[in-house]
């Protein structure tokens, strides 16, 4: 995890940088901070042993795979309220009905379990269709995309807590997979680690980072280096989007040798937004199509 | 150039669902700055072995657009050197690039061999040869060499097989299997002068 102290500092440093993304990265300080809050509350429902993690590894199989997070003795309700809390604290606009989000029938008693199971056991992508379903739009006027931040921030936090547990006896050093070995999901954002070089992967939905081989695609393992390349823009170049021509997919990659720091890697997300617009001009897709966390 | 929000729905991680809402919790930046004319430069990374010495260290050059090698750093992922380069190695950008000492920029090594240069017997002058012409030539003078100078036989009728007109160097630069190869070749020749060039 990260420090939170340092968090606040880089987003006092990057807001001075950049003041229109000052709000944006203070709200997503307050979501990560909320869940940091519920992650040693939580219960596990895999083994932190570290020679049964690393069978698991090994067989190339990620840890929460066809494993669904348990969701007592914090129930999702209660971790749905506090993120909805503090996006009403920290946004400049709060949604008026926001606070009684956690009120909702869909998720009271076994409904918000069932929820939870539901959207852990749908794809990413169709979280929208899930929060559309669950009838909770309609009932309280929250606009869709604001339920299904409050939401997925809710669910994240279940995985980070595995995330976080795993990662205190193993650096995955096994896993040679391009997806994340605890929830999944293809990597947000990666950096070359300062004293070796090497690209560590992040995961953009439970914070899990793991090194992958630096000529090599982790969204298809195309390893032909004539179809791998990177840009930049020339007045930052530590801050790069490595390009796949095979799949056309992109990863945003922080060099920290350049930038001679520890880079928080949740802050550049929002900071490098320009890269993410950059590669779409360029033709490339944010990220292959997120697995099933299920 | 403007990107819907829809398109960042396609984004995975909190980051991106945030980012999404962000517009409706009113924390979007509201001076997007528009990327259409932002100028960008392309490079690739393309894998190589330091050629300094026999450890075979991997290398990662980072080369531009127009073909030149921008940095070379240490390959994390090699075996051998994990990333790390000695000092030789760190600076193997100078075998092809020096810096130009009155203008600090980049150059081409003025010194750094490109052509096969052949100086005749008795001659004064390199010449530029081709390939062809260099591999042809060498061949036919360790032929010829060999023929010459082949003992079968020793002097007290043993059987010996071998030329004792060439010798063999080997070099710091090359691997095992590659010295396994020499070897086999120099043998076959029945070359017996075989040295070693370790840079211990």
């Amino acid at each position: 995890m990260y420090d939170l102290y340092k968090m606040e500092k880089e987003i006092q440093n990057y807001s001075g940088k950049k003041p229109e993304l000052a709000p944006l990265l203070q709200l997503y300080k307050a979501i990560y901070t909320t869940q940091q809050n519920y992650v040693p509350k939580l219960s596990l429902v895999i083994p932190t042993n570290i020679s049964i993690v690393n069978d698991k590894l090994r067989s190339g199989e990620y840890l929460l795979r066809e494993v669904t997070p348990d969701f007592t003795p914090v129930s999702f309700r209660e971790v749905t309220q506090a993120i909805s809390v503090s996006i009403c604290r920290n946004s400049p606009n709060p949604p008026p009905n926001l606070n009684i989000l956690a009120k909702d029938e869909a998720l009271s008693g076994m409904n918000g379990k069932k929820l939870a199971v539901e959207l852990a056991q749908n794809n990413l992508s169709d979280t929208a269709a899930v929060v559309v379903n669950s009838g909770i739009e309609g009932r309280t006027g929250i606009d869709n995309e604001i339920l299904q931040l409050v939401l997925i921030a809710a669910l994240a936090t279940f995985y980070m807590a595995h995330s976080q547990a795993v990662t205190e006896n193993n650096d995955f050093k096994l896993w040679q997979q391009g997806y994340c070995p605890v929830c999944g999901q293809y990597p947000k954002i990666a950096k070359f680690r300062e004293e070796d070089n090497s690209r560590i992967l992040h995961c953009g939905f439970c914070h899990t980072e793991w090194s992958y081989p630096r000529l090599k695609c982790p969204f298809c393992e195309n390893s032909e280096q004539n179809k791998l390349e990177y840009f930049y823009v020339p007045d930052d170049e530590a801050r790069r989007v490595q390009v796949c021509g095979n799949c056309k997919n992109y990863l945003k990659t922080i060099d920290q040798k350049k930038l001679a720091k520890n880079v928080n890697l949740i802050v550049e997300d929002l900071y490098t937004r320009q890269l993410d617009l950059l590669a779409l001009r360029e033709g490339f897709k944010p990220t292959a199509t997120p697995l099933n966390l299920h | 150039m403007k990107i819907s929000r829809r398109q960042f729905l396609k984004l995975s991680g909190i980051a991106a669902f945030t980012a999404m809402a962000a517009v409706k919790l009113g924390c979007s930046p509201q001076d997007q700055q528009d990327v259409e004319e932002l100028n960008i430069k392309y490079e690739k990374e393309i894998s190589t072995i330091c050629p300094y010495c026999g450890c075979g260290c991997g290398a990662i050059c980072c080369v531009n657009d127009t073909g030149e090698i921008a940095a070379v750093i240490g390959d994390p992922d090699h075996p051998i050197n994990e990333g790390a380069l000695c000092s030789k190695g760190s600076a193997m950008l100078n075998l092809r690039n020096v810096y130009d000492q009155e203008t600090g920029e980049l150059v081409l090594n003025p010194n750094r061999a490109t052509k096969v240069l052949y100086r005749a017997p008795y001659s004064e002058d390199w010449e530029e040869k081709s390939w062809d012409w260099s591999l042809e030539k060498i061949a036919q003078r360790v032929k010829q060499t060999r023929d010459d100078s082949f003992e079968a036989v020793d002097k007290n009728g043993i059987t010996v097989n071998r030329t004792t007109a060439i010798a063999h160097l080997g070099s710091a630069a090359i691997d095992n299997e590659e010295n396994y190869l020499m070897v086999k070749l120099q043998r076959a020749l029945g070359i017996i002068n075989l040295d070693h060039h370790a840079r211990l």
